[in-house]
This record gives C-alpha cells, structure tokens and sequence, in this order.
C-alpha cells in the first residue's frame, strides 16, 4: 500500500473507499482493525472467533462505507457497527444474556466477602484480561460496554433489550465476580 | 446502612449514579466499615484499569481475507452461497462487458454519483421539495425515530414514479434494475422473517430500516440515473 493516505481524514478515506478505493480502505483498516478486534475478543472471549468476527465487520463496512455521511465520528460509526455484529452472532449462537431484574439474586458462586485486591497484591491489566474472559456472556457483554468501551447504561440498554436497572445490576455483578475472580489469582 | 445494602451500591457510587442522600449513607458506612472500604477499593481499581486496557493485535494478517473478499465483492458474479447483502451488493451495477469496460462504466458510474451527490447536497436542493413527477434526488437520511411505515411510504412512492418510468428504460437497464431490486427485496424478506420471530429485538428492527433505506437509495439512484 502507498503512504498517500496517511494524513487523510477518516471522512475522506470513506469517501475515497466508497468509490472503490482499496488503499483509502485499507488505511482505514490499519487504522480500527485493532480497536474493532479488541472489542470483539473481549466481548466473545475467542481468539478465532474475534479474528473472525473482525473480517465480518470490516466487509460489512465496506458494503456499507457509501453510506457514511459523516454526521458522526467515523470511529463511532464504525464501533456501533462492530458491536452489532457482535450482538448478531451472539444472537445466532442463542448465547442468553442474563435477565435477572435489578434486584435479583447473585450466581451461586459469587463470592461476597473474597479477599481484598487493594492490599500489596495488586491486579494488572493481563490478569483482569483473564478474568473478564471468565465472566458469564451477559456480564461479560454488560462489562465490556460499560466499563471498557464507555457506553451509558441507557445506550446499552437499548442496544441489548433490557432495562437501565438490569444493565446497573449487571455490571454490578460483573464488577464483584472479577473482583471474587481475581483474589483468587493473586 | 448495613454491609450488604453499602456492598450493593458500590458501584453506582463509583460511577456517581447516586442521589445526594444514598450518596451520603454509603460515604458514612464506607468511613467506618473496613470490609466495605476494601471492596470499594478494589472495585474503583477495576473500573480504572478497565479503561486503560491496551488495544489487541490479532495473531494472524487479517487484511489479506479481507482484501480477497472485498475483490470478490466487486467482481461481477457472485458466489451461490452468499448471503442476500452479498447478492445486492455484488449484483448492484453490473453489466455483461468486460472487465475494462465494466471498470471504464464504474468510473463513470462514480463520477456521475459523485457530481450528483455535490448537487444534491447543495444547500439550495436541500431547501427545495422536489414537484410531483420530478426526479427525486434528496438526499435520504434518517435518524433512529424514523420508523419503517414512513420507509414504506417513501418506497411506495419511488416504486409508483419507477414503473411510470420503467418502460422507456434500455433493456439491459430494466434488467440491471429487477436484478438488483431482486436482491434487495430478498434481504427485506429476510429480515422481516427474523422480524416476525423476534418482534422485540432492536437489532432485528435496525437491520429492516437498513434493508429499506437500501431499497431507498437503490430506486433514488435508478430514478435519478435514468431519468
């Protein structure tokens, strides 16, 4: 690929994609694939199938650059869109989310009073990596969106049919399993 | 407030979901409970760590696929086993000539929308309301609140101005135009099927609207091509 559009805006690059543009594309692709793939690993837990997910994504945006107007970011355009189809295949492997209402019982295995992280033994960034790829899907899915990707609980709410409450229990739950998750590794 | 009520709002706390009174409550708890104060701890260390996680590479060069497939994509036949968003897409704009002509046509093709789309966004074309029987040529946005019977109405008027038309079309235009619409028509099927077994599902519900301004663009594009 040449370098001529490195300095191009996000914008013009779709605009240059939309007209058959490969290497407009594929500097847009340098540019997400590593967010998109994140996202997708973290919210499925699976390498192959976030690679897979990932070539997904960015097909479906090329059949749909054209239809980029510009009238949000391109980077959250392009998130929205990933986690969609994220959502899709999770809805196709009928993977549930979990729908208790907000003041629903805690799994059997939570742990309420697990040891503390706070103390010498501090978390880093790979063991909590591990540790969200243990949650169960629905937490996971909460977590993710919330926590990681910085979604309102409104947006993601809507996004996956379930109330504000559910999704603040959610990630409540999701926070204090990791915690439970990670005293143990420590 | 006991342990398990402070435990319970530990995280709205965190994230500043609390009104002032609650807030205060667990505050009071959190000053005098060492058990709750350490889960708090923990909790807001999560949280902060979380929204630093580096990005991830993944283990194998992805682009090639991908490059493969979208070169499939813009070829004009199209596998058998594609999904219907592929057969609209793949089938969109082609022709029986060969590869230069087909690529001379789409440069056209390109330049045609392109100088078209420059017209029609032009402030002075967003203002007018195209007339009764013109070709309709503004541009088709919409937001989340549009809803599909206001897409069918729209379609059902572009398809009405089309058939008034289609007659006087070139022949392989009219048979580009059934293929394409074909297509499109399949994937509105799909998606009402998947609509009819998940009537609640919002991601269901967005796929039609996509399926449907699909179609939009798609006879916008006839009607303004081949006026």
């Amino acid at each position: 690929m040449t370098n001529t559009h490195q300095l191009t805006s996000d914008f013009d690059l779709a605009r240059a994609a939309a007209l058959g543009d490969t290497a407009a594309f594929e500097e847009i692709y340098q540019r997400h694939h590593r967010r998109v793939y994140s996202l997708c690993l973290r919210m499925t837990s699976n390498s192959t199938e976030a690679e897979d997910l990932t070539q997904d994504v960015f097909i479906q945006l090329f059949r749909r650059i054209g239809s980029y107007r510009g009238e949000a970011a391109f980077s959250t355009w392009l998130h929205r869109l990933t986690v969609n189809q994220v959502l899709m295949r999770l809805r196709k492997k009928d993977i549930k989310l979990e729908t208790t209402t907000s003041d629903g019982e805690l799994p059997i295995d939570f742990e309420q009073n697990s040891g503390s992280l706070a103390t010498p033994p501090f978390i880093d960034s790979i063991a909590l990596e591990r540790s969200i790829k243990e949650l169960p899907p629905g937490y996971r899915t909460v977590f993710v969106l919330h926590d990681v990707e910085g979604y309102e609980h409104e947006e993601i709410a809507k996004l996956l049919n379930i109330t504000v409450g559910t999704s603040k229990s959610q990630l409540h739950k999701a926070r204090m399993k990791l915690r439970s998750l990670l005293s143990k590794k420590v | 407030m006991n342990c398990l009520d402070c435990q319970d709002l530990l995280s709205e706390y965190i994230d500043g979901d609390l009104k002032p009174n609650k807030r205060l409550l667990v505050s009071d708890h959190l000053k005098d409970c060492q058990e709750c104060s350490l889960t708090h701890q923990d909790l807001k260390q999560i949280v902060g760590i979380s929204q630093q996680l580096p990005l991830l590479i993944p283990k194998t060069n992805l682009w090639k696929n991908i490059e493969k497939e979208i070169k499939e994509l813009s070829l004009p036949t199209a596998p058998k086993t594609q999904s219907a968003w592929s057969r609209f897409w793949n089938h969109r704009f082609q022709f029986s000539v060969s590869v230069p002509q087909l690529t001379g046509s789409l440069a056209g093709l390109a330049t045609i929308v392109l100088l078209a789309s420059n017209f029609i966004y032009s402030p002075q074309n967003l203002a007018s309301t195209p007339s009764q029987g013109t070709v309709i040529a503004k541009p088709t946005t919409y937001t989340s609140n549009t809803t599909e019977m206001e897409l069918t109405g729209k379609i059902d008027r572009l398809s009405h101005t089309i058939t008034e038309r289609y007659k006087d079309w070139d022949p392989q235009v009219q048979k580009l135009y059934d293929r394409n619409l074909a297509a499109i028509d399949q994937s509105i099927e799909e998606c009402s099927q998947l609509a009819q077994k998940n009537p609640s599902d919002p991601i269901v519900h967005e796929l039609m609207v996509t399926a449907y301004q699909e179609k939009i663009r798609l006879l916008e594009q006839f009607l303004f091509l081949h006026k």
